[in-house]
């Protein structure tokens, strides 16, 4: 065992205080639209916190640092897109402002709006299905990482990804999204506190000079220039600026950060402030899964290297800090993956398919029946389910099953007045042959990603040309 | 300097400047954040 009574005392401590402050939010959900974007009253600061929290989970320093252990410098390029893309959105506001505009509550619902209802609910579960496959493989490589630091056998794995599951649930279920907002401010704190810490013994232990020298000798050129790396390249480098571009704009975990800020002005400033975040959100922890191969040397599992990496380093007290930390980080992203595609299938499966409408206390039970549904799809889609090669690349593909038609359907359908019904449902199917290709025929995850925005936008093109020029359902949503 | 020197300085440089903005504004948003929280509640409780 890693853990002294000094590393769980605090890990204890940190975990009550959440969950209180998760559960106290309950008492504020008074309607459907408190449960899932906290009343429409974020504010820019509150913003940035629940976005970077959401979006920075144990998950994202593991795969992260996987791709720093394998593919060294080179891996920076996509810490390097992640941040310039979103502040650029957040400078423009590109797609969030129109978005924010139009009050909605999920981007399906935006599909209905400019489209049709039942495009909504394809979307809708073209989205669930990724947000789903996508969320999957989080509470094991989560689990991983807190049996390696904590020193509990990787045997019990399914114990310790069954209690954070039920942590997380408790408050999801009661709270939704204000609940979620609280606990992400807290979250916040002790990941990021936990992130700056570990970066600089990092450095410490390891040394820039000599990480730059493990590098050199493990990878050579290819662990410095993302050209000369055949895991990058120049399509992978496209496919990249294509997805992040979705996932800011419509990638529902976030896109409910958009709907649940005061107005666009405050949503705009979110984005910019949380793009120079993610500029550290991805190169520190590649700085870490560097600093493993130089400490720990190459040849050990790509995705356990980093917390071995981290057991070495830390010293009791510090490693009880980390792990709060890292388990904020994991209750953080978690909690809003649960809220977020448990309500895309309440709110733009089920409820749009049924002919008579539900009363707000109604809804909020089937979001709440929704995330319990998910809950237990990933508790043992994780334990089943075996990764076909690093975790960053099943995650992008995943989450493209729906991203690249959804992406192409908002663009299409806020900037291009000749986008229709038809050329929505062609780019939603023609956004999900690359992941098809990548799983069943086991294309590499550049070529597949970039045929799937490619075919996607080609479908909505397709659409316009030969299908008919219908008005939006539900009036005027164009422009 | 060779190719392999210059990509190593390009991202060092890069590095720092994720570093320091991830610092500097976790700072910012933290200390800020607070009243942001309350004025949230307000909203909600007064609607």
């Amino acid at each position: 065992m890693n853990f002294t009574a000094l590393d769980w005392s605090i890990v204890i401590i940190y975990l009550a205080l959440s969950m209180a402050a998760g559960l106290y939010g309950r008492k504020w959900v008074s309607g459907v639209s408190d449960f899932l974007v906290a009343g429409r009253g974020l504010g820019v600061y509150i913003g940035v916190a629940t976005l970077a929290a959401t979006e920075i989970g144990t998950i994202t320093f593991m795969y992260y640092a996987q791709l720093g252990y394998t593919t060294g410098f080179s891996s920076f390029i996509v810490g390097l897109i992640s941040g310039l893309v979103m502040i650029f959105v957040g400078r423009s506001g590109f797609i969030v402002k129109k978005l924010r505009d139009l009050q909605l509550m999920t981007v399906p619902e935006y599909f209905e709006v400019r489209y049709s209802r039942r495009l909504r609910i394809l979307t809708g579960l073209l989205v669930a299905i990724a947000g789903i496959l996508n969320m999957g493989v989080f509470l094991r490589i989560e689990g991983t990482f807190l049996a390696l630091i904590t020193g509990i056998p990787l045997h019990y794995l399914r114990l310790v990804m069954t209690g954070v599951l039920l942590l997380e649930m408790a408050y999801t279920v009661l709270g939704g999204m204000v609940s979620i907002v609280i606990t992400d401010f807290i979250q916040f704190g002790a990941l990021s506190i936990a992130t700056m810490v570990v970066t600089l013994d990092s450095i410490h232990v390891a040394g820039w000079e000599k990480m730059h020298d493990a590098v050199a000798i493990s990878l050579g050129n290819s662990g410095f220039s993302p050209l000369a790396n055949s895991d990058y390249g120049w399509s992978f480098i496209v496919f990249q600026v294509l997805f992040w571009f979705a996932v800011d704009t419509c990638w529902q975990t976030t896109a409910m950060r958009t709907f649940s800020t005061y107005d666009s002005k405050v949503s705009r400033r979110v984005f910019t402030w949380t793009g120079f975040i993610f500029l550290g959100r991805g190169m520190m922890p590649m700085l870490w899964g560097i600093a493993a191969l130089a400490v720990i040397g190459p040849g050990h599992d790509s995705l356990q290297a980093m917390p071995m990496f981290l057991t070495k380093i830390l010293p009791t007290g510090l490693r009880g800090l980390v792990a709060a930390g890292m388990l904020a980080a994991t209750m953080s992203v978690n909690s809003s993956y649960l809220l977020g595609w448990s309500s895309i299938i309440a709110q733009d499966v089920i409820v749009p398919a049924r002919r008579k409408p539900l009363s707000s206390s109604a809804q909020i039970a089937l979001n709440r029946f929704c995330n319990i549904f998910v809950s237990l799809f990933i508790l043992f889609w994780g334990i089943w389910y075996i990764l076909p090669g690093p975790a960053y690349f099943y995650l992008n593909i995943t989450g493209t099953i729906s991203l690249a038609g959804t992406f192409v359907g908002v663009i299409g359908g806020l900037y291009w007045r000749r986008a229709n019904i038809l050329g929505g449902y062609l780019a939603m199917l023609g956004g999900i042959v690359g992941p098809i290709g990548f799983f069943l025929l086991h294309w590499p995850a550049n070529y597949a990603g970039f045929g799937a925005f490619a075919l996607a936008g080609a479908g909505m093109m397709l659409g316009a040309l030969f299908g008919p020029t219908g008005q939006p359902e539900k009036g005027a949503a164009f422009g | 300097m060779s190719a392999t020197r210059i990509w190593w300085w390009f991202w060092t440089v890069c590095f720092v400047i994720g570093g320091a903005s991830f610092s500097l504004i976790t700072a910012v948003v933290l200390f800020k954040g607070v009243g942001d929280l309350r004025q949230m509640v307000r909203r909600i409780r007064n609607r």
